[in-house]
């Protein structure tokens, strides 16, 4: 099996894993395959550790702690996330959502039911859900792809900005990561220095008019360094890099823009636990300057470790946010299914889509 | 990589032309040499080259812009007809004046007109989603019989027999002469200025850049904010004026009068033109260079090789044919592999 | 055909201005008179790019040893022409046809700017600097099948598809009725335009529509097979007009006259091979060395008409019967041509009115 759990809930995984216990236990072989060190040290007897297309390590993972396993995994030891302090200052709201209801335009789609949030400075939202149950048009919508009607559904830092494409929303200060690296947050065929320029194009960038391509150059290196993206420098094609180099450029490119509200969906997706831990990094350290942050995924262990608040998507729609000191697995998970207080059908809030 | 395809499929081409001079009974490489070389032999042919090229390169610059932004404008030949319209217009109202604003005006309305003519695609396009390459297509047709109603009708010239042409077009709305003995005009100068400024622009400015995005991701595109609406426009727009005022050079240059097949296909061509030429203005001068040379080649087949003018078409098709195929091939690489036997198929379900 | 008397035909030229005529160079010893001919179309087996080359395999056939032709044909662009003529003139062709009116422009052009070689033009409108011009009386031919359709006709009605409303096009299909109404005055000729030289559809539909208003004669000015089969299909008589299609069209052609150059370009070369080439205007209808030929009739056509129509040729080409002799109507009714006078030869060139009978209007005002 190969990353089984990263659509369900976790009370499916712990009734996946006592399936795969019991067969197990009827002799069948079960290789698994998951990045989730916790998941391999839970279910695993013997775990064989790759890195870079090669064989590591093999271990009794019941026996390893997980950070010798990630050790293995990336090849030096993981910096441990040092949650910097939000900023002293008083909050204020910098991205509010009220009211909002979409229908999809895709038939495969799921329509976003008044949804109502806020994120204030210094904050990280986490939004939790089993996915496709309407993060994707979310997102759209929060990031400009899609626009709405009414303009005051959607607020930056005060400004009614739910009409606005995306270029103009990013001039409000709110950036963007799309789930989707290639062929959205980024264009396979272009080097990176031009991935730059598809967010990185406001008037900093220009000379009357003119693309100061210097700039963005100059820029997309301190994407690469500072996020540590390796393959080949600015002139790399964006689909010569892997996945996580990718995700790590992409992420830089949102974060170095300093953007007062950054929307991310799915940061360290099919990213090395290293890169993952320098990602989660930059986001915390983000919110420290001050910036509202609010994260889509669809790993609760992320969003619990990110978070200071976390409101779970159901069927479109949005459950009230729990604070960082109610943080419970079982009441989120449960959450996840639907359940929170008014009850929705079952079948539909449970429906997974293998889009 | 892709920039070898076009040079590959020219190479591939003279290979097949080789192999038909030969079997046509001719010395096939003297043959490709005069088929090739001939049409550049004098100065007089030299301007005829650059005068066939230039608005096959300003048109195929225009549409190129569009291209690349994914907005499929197969309507340069209609915008064309509209700028011979609306330039003839001026030429024929103002040109007797003598006045020296009447080339520029000349030129500023055929613009307008291929614009205009283009407008209506984008804003079929932006307000209906309605498909650019039928309603620009279709609107050559449109083009082609309201020229033909001028020039059977209230255009034609009085003293001309009733036949359907206009007056001649009084000096001073014609292209001056910039090689001394030949048909060589300002148009080339237009053409090449076109190709300057659209490669300014394209790689320099940010629409360029928007439009390349468009073209490539059109999620892409959403996401960094770039407007799709705003490429069709700018797209259809851009190949319109491009193609007005190459409709205004072919009557201001070496019609020097209005007739009712006043495009000689150029529309179409350009298309060809633009593709061969990669989309990029530098690229697009060689290819409509190269296309220009395939044209005057095949009168030479003619008149001196003895092989029908159709070779010229069959130069241009294996051309593009293979530019295709190369591109295919450098992209994709092919592996020959015995036939899976059956009973591995089977047991591979 | 080679049995050309020079003098009938120049009476046309010397009307036109005749301008000096500049002698070649005598060709050397054995140096074979070039010439150059350009097509704008493909050469078929029939219509009017195979009549051009018909006049040019004459020539060949005429001076085996003396003339070498180089031909292009499919030269559509009216922009391609002039350079095509400048090159064949600069790579040594002494005589160079233009083959239809779309190059008479670019050849006024050309001609004076190359004095070392001579020009030629069909369809052209009058001589220039340096270029001739031949055009055909078609209204010779159209006048005889006239004939033969006036007393043939049932209904009294015959159909005339139009090209295009030119001259040419127009004094064919007056001259069509007046030879009509010289046999028959009961007779009135339908007229429906398709706005093309060759386009087979619409010359189809036209005669189904002429079929369907009483026609039961159709001729017409595009000249191909088409509208023949179109009129052997519903039943009617056709006639071959500037073309005999009796291969194709065996039972339904009632009479044709074909377009016959040979003359003109033999005369030419002629012409230049002695140093005696002048720019003149030649207009030819019947007779020997003329551009017009009566072709073929079908076996149905009464012995009678065929000898009415044989004896008004001989008076055309005697000179005794002109087919635009007044009086003539047109379309109101109103004089045009008064009764003792004829129309001379360019107000015949610019004709643009119907006569009386036809019915049908000018597309374009």
């Amino acid at each position: 099996m190969d990353e089984p759990t990263s659509v369900l809930t976790p009370q499916a995984v712990e009734s996946l894993f006592v399936t795969l216990r019991k067969l197990a236990a009827d002799g069948c072989s079960i290789l698994y395959i998951s990045h989730k060190l916790e998941e391999i040290r839970a279910l695993c007897e013997s775990a064989t550790i790759m890195r870079a297309g090669k064989v590591t390590g093999n271990c009794d993972p019941r026996r390893e702690s997980a950070s010798a396993m990630a050790r293995m995994m990336i090849g030096a030891d993981i910096q441990a996330i040092r949650p910097a302090r939000p900023a002293a200052e008083a909050r204020r709201e910098r991205l509010a959502v009220r009211g909002l209801t979409l229908k999809a335009s895709d038939i495969f789609g799921t329509d976003l039911r008044d949804i109502s949030f806020s994120v204030s400075s210094g904050e990280i939202l986490g939004i939790a859900g089993v996915s496709g149950n309407g993060q994707q048009e979310l997102l759209a919508v929060l990031s400009g792809e899609t626009t709405l009607a009414s303009a005051e559904t959607i607020n930056i830092d005060g400004k009614p900005a739910a009409r606005l494409d995306a270029r103009q929303r990013r001039a409000l200060g709110l950036c963007s990561v799309p789930e989707d690296r290639l062929g959205r947050g980024a264009i396979p065929s272009l080097p990176l220095t031009e991935n730059a320029l598809l967010t990185f194009n406001r008037d900093e960038v220009l000379r009357a008019g003119f693309i100061r391509f210097d700039t963005v150059r100059d820029f997309a290196e301190r994407c690469i360094q500072q996020f540590g993206v390796l393959g080949g420098g600015p002139d790399a094609l964006a689909d010569s890099l892997s996945g996580g180099n990718l995700q790590k450029f992409i992420v830089g490119r949102e974060v170095l823009q300093e953007p007062g509200v950054l929307v991310v969906a799915q940061p360290t997706w099919g990213v090395d636990v290293g890169a993952a831990v320098a990602i989660r990094q930059a986001l915390l350290d983000l919110r420290a300057r001050g910036a509202a942050v609010l994260v889509i995924s669809e790993e609760l262990d992320e969003l619990m470790e990110l978070a200071d608040r976390i409101a779970v998507m159901a069927g479109g729609k949005l459950s009230p946010p729990i604070p960082r000191s109610e943080f419970d697995r079982e009441a989120i998970g449960l959450a996840m299914t639907g359940r929170w207080e008014a009850p929705v059908p079952t079948t539909e809030a449970a429906r997974v889509h293998s889009t | 990589m892709l920039w070898l395809s076009p040079l590959l499929a020219i190479a591939l081409t003279s290979v097949v032309a080789l192999v038909i001079f030969a079997a046509a009974g001719r010395d096939p490489f003297s043959s490709l040499v005069r088929f090739l070389f001939s049409p550049l032999g004098d100065l007089y042919s030299f301007g005829e080259l650059l005068i066939k090229a230039a608005p096959l390169i300003l048109i195929a610059v225009g549409l190129s812009v569009g291209f690349r932004a994914g907005v499929w404008n197969i309507g340069a030949e209609g915008q064309l007809v509209l700028g011979v319209i609306f330039g003839g217009w001026v030429a024929l109202n103002y040109g007797p004046s003598g006045a020296p604003w009447v080339l520029p005006a000349m030129l500023l309305a055929g613009a307008i007109g291929g614009a205009f003519w283009a407008a209506g695609p984008a804003f079929l396009k932006t307000r209906f989603n309605a498909n650019e390459i039928l309603t620009s297509l279709m609107l050559n047709y449109v083009a082609a019989l309201w020229l033909s109603y001028l020039v059977f009708g209230p255009w034609r010239d009085p003293m001309g027999f009733n036949f359907p042409q206009s007056e001649p077009l009084a000096p001073a709305a014609l292209f001056p002469i910039i090689i001394e003995g030949t048909r060589a005009n300002i148009g080339i100068i237009v053409a090449l200025l076109t190709v300057a400024l659209s490669w300014v622009v394209l790689s320099r400015r940010l629409v360029g850049f928007e439009l390349k995005v468009t073209g490539l991701s059109a999620p892409a595109a959403r996401y960094a904010g770039f407007s799709a609406r705003r490429a069709v426009w700018i797209g259809m727009l851009t190949g319109g004026v491009a193609a007005g005022i190459a409709g205004v050079g072919e009557i201001a240059g070496p019609l020097a009068q209005i007739f009712p097949t006043a495009s000689p296909g150029y529309g179409y061509a350009a298309i060809i033109v633009a593709f061969l030429g990669r989309l990029h203005p530098v690229g697009i001068v060689f290819s409509g260079l190269l296309m220009s040379l395939l044209y005057l080649s095949g009168d030479v087949a003619q008149m001196s090789l003895g092989l029908p003018s159709a070779i010229t078409g069959l130069f241009q098709g294996m051309l593009l044919f293979f530019m295709l195929a190369a591109d295919v091939l450098i992209r994709y690489r092919v592996r020959w592999r015995r036939a899976v036997p059956a009973l591995a198929l089977e047991a591979a379900r | 055909m080679n049995n050309i008397s020079r003098r009938g035909f120049m009476k046309g030229a010397a009307a036109t201005t005749l301008l000096a005529g500049t002698s070649l160079p005598v060709l050397a010893q054995g140096e074979k008179l070039r010439v150059g001919v350009i097509h704008m179309g493909a050469i078929s087996d029939t219509g009017w790019e195979y009549f051009q080359a018909q006049a040019w395999r004459a020539l060949q056939a005429e001076f085996p040893d003396q003339v070498e032709v180089t031909v292009l044909e499919n030269i559509a662009q009216i922009q391609d022409g002039e350079r095509l003529f400048r090159q064949l003139a600069t790579q040594g062709h002494r005589l160079l046809f233009g083959t239809t009116f779309s190059h008479y422009a670019s050849l006024r052009k050309l001609a004076p700017t190359l004095p070392n070689s001579h020009f030629e033009c069909c369809a052209g409108i009058e001589a220039g600097d340096n270029l001739g011009v031949f055009e055909a009386k078609h209204h010779e031919g159209t006048y005889l099948t006239g004939i033969a359709a006036g007393r043939t006709t049932k209904s009294n009605i015959l159909g005339w598809v139009g090209a295009f409303p030119v001259p040419q096009v127009i004094y064919s299909l007056n001259a069509f009725m007046l030879g009509a109404r010289s046999v028959n005055p009961d007779v009135v000729l339908k007229v429906v335009w398709v706005n093309a030289w060759v386009d087979p559809a619409k010359e189809r539909d036209a005669v189904a529509a002429l079929v369907a208003q009483g026609a039961d004669v159709i001729s017409g000015s595009p000249n191909t097979p088409v509208q023949g089969l179109a009129a052997e299909e519903h039943g009617v008589w056709a006639i071959g007009s500037t073309g005999d299609f009796s291969a194709y069209v065996q039972r339904g052609q009632l009479v044709s006259f074909e377009l016959d150059w040979s003359a003109a370009h033999i005369e030419a070369a002629r012409a230049v091979l002695d140093g005696t080439w002048t720019p003149t205007a030649r207009w030819r209808g019947l007779g020997p060395g003329g551009f017009v030929k009566m072709t073929t009739a079908s076996p149905e056509l009464p012995a009678s008409v065929a000898a009415e129509m044989a004896a008004a040729e001989a008076a055309i080409v005697a000179g005794t019967l002109n087919p635009f002799a007044g009086p003539l109507k047109n379309q109101a009714g109103v004089e045009q041509v008064a009764a003792g006078t004829t129309m001379t030869e360019d107000e015949i060139k610019g004709m643009t009115w119907l006569v009386e009978g036809v019915q049908g209007t000018l597309p374009t005002g």
